[in-house]
């Protein structure tokens, strides 16, 4: 639960919004989320250690005893309790920067990804002190790891920060209820799960979960992911190896559609949340790619190049999720127009389901979720060639806050089961169109609407909900009414005639 | 102006406190209980009160910043003031009338969020009359309020009866066979259409076959000589944003005939429904006379058989449907195209021209309450600040017999919507 609170969110964030001073939010965000890293894979270790010396014959500083673990091997000057006994000494900047580093140095995984300038000097030495003293809670110990409390502080921390920078901070966070749909509705249970703009990695964190949650073996995905912010690849990168998620990010950031760092990836699943309607995509210089199949990408809109890159990347059963602005589903630029009839003639579109708005931290932009499939007849499930899923989830989710929204648990069960109904799923149910709600739609008649995606056409109204009074009550309750506003209307008739009479206005 | 008004100079400091509101929660939701006020007026339900009496409420925070009055006990939130009087020989509805004609909202303490500051309030003049003349006064201003009040309470009913009536007829197929008992329950015969079944001779159709569908368009704004105070009729979606009107005449600002013949705007006969076609989809309003209308409008012509008062409702019940047709990602439209194509059910011209001959009427008593309103609201608009400044005097009886005074305020009929 995105919002489920866990007791200690706001106390640690009011403690890291210590920090802020000199610094914006983006850079404030390494120095905090790295402390709370650090403190992490310390708990983790220092657990591991308590345990091993109270055992015979084991070594607390054999390093293999937590490899064995999964836990990662801590030297000695980047453990908490050292840290925090010379939290009040002026160089404590540069002992969390030795601690960094020798982390980094001890898991190459993590090889330059941790944040490493403490030391500067705008950086308040006494603030910094004091956030390490209150840093008190355990976030990384057995307990804490069985309850995730490190990923919910993560996501809350994320989400604030998405909250706190606006615009840019939006890009790269998708709001849980959306990834858990998402996650939910295509069931990435084993095999390659891709994600072509990754930002933190919250669709892969989220993967895992499932999994984990299905009992499934984690080393069952395997992980891959491309980002072009490199910030953003770094936090990426961090919050996997909190989890322990082996993930392949590429070397390095690069740029999806002009550096395609997974050439030839054919993924089992995809799960993207691509930025909505990017303008300045470099289209113009990409007029011919293998992957423009059905049609050239307009250069001032990348909702379609998205989408292409996608389908390009789909292994021959695979099935991809994912989020695009709404109007992505009726656009009638040629362009797009003309991809978008090509991949329903092809019969890749599975389902469309529209989501209610505000349901992001940054932006009110109501949103869709597009779902592709290259096979619509596997082994196991219904064949449902020719037809397309629509789903109108407009009317769905409840306010978390006075801006934001969110779908709750039931509300994306009943969403992913009316999906895996009309796949054939036998545990969920049979499927019915639902006036207002879901529909199965030929391919024809998505041709007859001039390939429009948008649900609302297609599911219709639901049926307004019989009035509780019959009519024969509702109007003599009306009429009674009205015989008593008229005679009350004669009354104040009278009276205005008398008043406005009184200052000389006779009428 | 000075009039020999015999009445007390003051400021509103000397006769009465300013108090703050307090925070709540969970006011939204409720719909019943003592009102709750913040500073643009009503704005919910809760059960405790602040004020146990009626009063007066004066915003505090906020661009417009309002004065209300309630005639029951009431709760303010923070973002508002409550009146208390200082003096007993404070009529309440008679102060809420008096600040009415003053412009609160250009008084600004200068914080970054426009806001009224108590010592500014109370410094403001006052010539405050007897206690029995401010009665008075204020009995005359209310009774053109409740008379409005009331307008609005009558054309609720009536839209809700003829809405009743409409879906008992058309959703429900329970309209008046030939013996005159309702259709469906007596065994009416049904059809197999495309829409479900539906009552045998009518037809499934389109907004096409019901009236002629017609945009609008915008005369070059930069034609200082294309718009005029008064000359033809010019509706834009934000005219009726501002109204609960069933009916129109004109909006906010007209347009000139060169402005009509230098562009593509289309003069649309009275009876005209207009439907707003995006920002937001779905404002519907009947012109009462010819109007033209910006390109926010598809609007519909009615044929003569099928009657202005069919089409209102007919598309006020599918406001959603037709938004579901509509195209675009941040703003929807609605084209002339996709309107027409909207599909209908059609009634027989027996059954249309019964429905018309019962809503009709009912229709003309709305639009003479809406009338009447526009007048009482002027003459109370203009009579308001003469009777403050004492320039028209209100007859103010002799005998004062009341052994119950002070009496602060007089709850008035109270009208629920």
């Amino acid at each position: 639960m995105a919002t489920a609170n866990i007791g200690f969110e706001e106390k640690l964030w009011s403690m890291a919004d210590k920090l802020r001073g000199s610094m914006d939010a983006a850079e404030y965000k390494h120095v905090a989320l790295g402390l709370l890293f650090l403190k992490y894979v310390s708990d983790a270790f220092e657990e591991k250690y308590e345990a091993l010396k109270n055992e015979p014959y084991a070594d607390p500083e054999d390093r293999d005893e937590y490899v064995a673990a999964n836990i990662f091997w801590v030297p000695k000057e980047a453990r908490w309790s050292y840290i925090k006994d010379n939290a009040k000494k002026p160089e404590i900047g540069q002992l969390i920067d030795n601690a960094m580093i020798a982390i980094e140095k001890e898991n190459p995984t993590l090889k330059g990804v941790l944040p490493k300038d403490y030391a500067r000097p705008a950086l308040d030495k006494t603030r910094l002190g004091e956030v390490i003293d209150l840093f008190s809670f355990k976030v990384g110990d057995e307990e804490s790891r069985s309850k995730d409390v490190l990923g919910r502080v993560y996501e809350y921390f994320l989400s604030k920060f998405a909250s706190a920078e606006g615009k840019n901070g939006g890009e790269f966070y998708t709001p849980n209820s959306v990834v858990r749909l998402l996650v939910e509705m295509i069931q990435p249970f084993k095999g390659r799960v891709y994600d072509p703009c990754c930002g933190s990695g919250g669709m892969f964190v989220q993967s895992e979960k499932f999994v984990e949650e299905h009992q499934g073996r984690i080393g069952d995905i395997a992980v891959y992911g491309q980002e072009s912010n490199p910030t953003t690849w770094k936090l990426c990168k961090m919050n996997l190896a909190i989890r322990g998620i082996d993930g392949n990010l590429g070397e390095h950031h690069a740029d999806t559609f002009h550096n395609d760092l997974h050439k030839n990836l054919k993924a089992d699943y995809i799960l993207a949340n691509p930025p909505f309607n990017i303008s300045d995509w470099g289209g113009e210089r990409l007029t011919e790619d293998a992957r423009w199949t059905y049609g050239v990408p307009p250069a001032g809109n990348a909702n379609y190049a998205w989408i292409q890159h996608i389908v390009n990347k789909l292994a021959p059963s695979g099935v991809a999720g994912f989020v695009l602005a709404n109007g992505s589903m009726s656009t009638s630029t040629t362009a797009e127009f003309e991809i978008r009839s090509k991949l329903v003639n092809a019969d890749l579109v599975d389902c469309i389901v529209t989501l209610p708005g505000q349901l992001f931290y940054s932006t009110q932009i109501p949103v869709c979720l597009w779902f592709i499939a290259k096979n619509k007849a596997p082994k196991g499930l219904r064949d449902r060639r020719g037809e397309i899923l629509f789903i109108d989830a407009r009317k769905m989710g409840h306010m978390v806050d006075r801006t934001h929204r969110e779908l709750s648990t039931e509300d994306i069960r009943k969403i992913a089961d009316t999906y895996h109904a009309w796949r054939g799923q036998a545990e969920a149910g049979q499927y019915e169109d639902v006036k207002g709600f879901c529909k199965a739609v030929k391919l024809a008649e998505v041709q007859e609407h001039e390939y429009i995606l948008t649900p609302g056409r297609y599911v219709g109204i639901e049926d307004v909900e019989e009035d509780s009074e019959p009519f024969e009550d509702k109007m003599a309750r009306l009429t009674s009414e009205l015989a008593e506003q008229f005679a009350k209307s004669r009354q104040l008739e009278d009276e205005i005639r008398k008043r406005l009479g009184g200052i000389g206005f006779e009428f | 102006m000075s009039f020999e008004t015999g009445w007390r100079k003051c400021t509103w400091g000397d006769i009465s406190t300013l108090e703050y509101g307090k925070a709540l929660r969970d006011y939204k939701d409720k719909t019943s209980g003592y009102p709750v006020y913040g500073t643009n007026g009503l704005i919910g339900y809760t059960e405790k009160y602040l004020s146990d009496k009626p009063g007066v409420i004066i915003g505090r925070k906020g661009a417009y910043r309002g004065v209300h009055y309630s005639n029951r006990p009431f709760f303010v939130i923070d973002t508002a003031y409550y009146l208390s009087p200082k003096i007993p020989q404070l009529n309440l509805r008679w102060a809420y009338y008096s600040l009415r004609n003053i412009d609160i909202n250009s008084m600004d303490s200068g914080s970054a969020i426009p806001s009224t500051s108590r010592s500014d309030f109370y410094s403001i003049e006052v010539d405050l009359p007897d206690i029995y003349e401010q009665q008075e006064i204020a009995n005359l201003l209310s009774v053109l309020d409740d008379k409005i009040e009331l307008n609005n309470a009558i054309n609720k009913n009536l839209e809700e009866m003829a809405q009743a009536l409409f879906n008992s007829w058309f959703v429900d197929f329970e309209f008046p066979n030939e013996n005159g008992e309702p259709y469906k329950s007596s065994g009416g015969e049904f059809e197999e259409s495309e829409l479900g079944l539906i009552p045998k001779g009518w037809k499934q159709g389109t907004i096409s076959e019901l009236g002629e569908v017609a945009g609008g368009a915008t005369p070059s704004k930069k034609n200082e000589d294309f718009y005029t105070v008064r000359g033809i009729p010019w509706i834009t979606p934000k005219d009726l944003s501002k109204t609960n009107n069933k009916y129109i005449s004109r909006g906010e600002i007209d347009i000139t005939q060169k402005g009509f013949s230098n562009s593509s705007v289309k003069l649309l006969p009275k009876g005209t429904v207009l439907f707003s076609s995006r920002a937001p989809i779905g404002y519907i309003a009947i012109a009462k006379n010819e109007v033209t209308t910006n390109q926010g409008f598809k609007s519909v012509i009615p044929f003569k058989h099928v009657g202005s008062e069919f089409v209102y409702y007919l598309l006020k019940s599918n406001v959603e449907t037709i938004e579901c047709r509509a195209s675009g990602s941040t703003f929807k439209e609605i084209s002339g195209t996709e309107m027409k194509r909207v599909p209908v059910l059609i009634p027989t011209e027996n059954v249309l021209a019964k429905f018309n001959e019962i809503v009709e009427p009912i229709g003309r008593l709305t639009q003479k309450c809406e009338e009447e309103n526009e007048d009482l609201t002027q003459i109370r608009d203009t009579l308001l600040p003469k009777l403050m400044s004492g320039e028209i005097r209100v007859p103010v009886e002799q005998d004062h017999n009341h052994p119950d005074l002070p009496k602060v305020a007089e709850s008035s009929a109270i009208y629920q919507p």
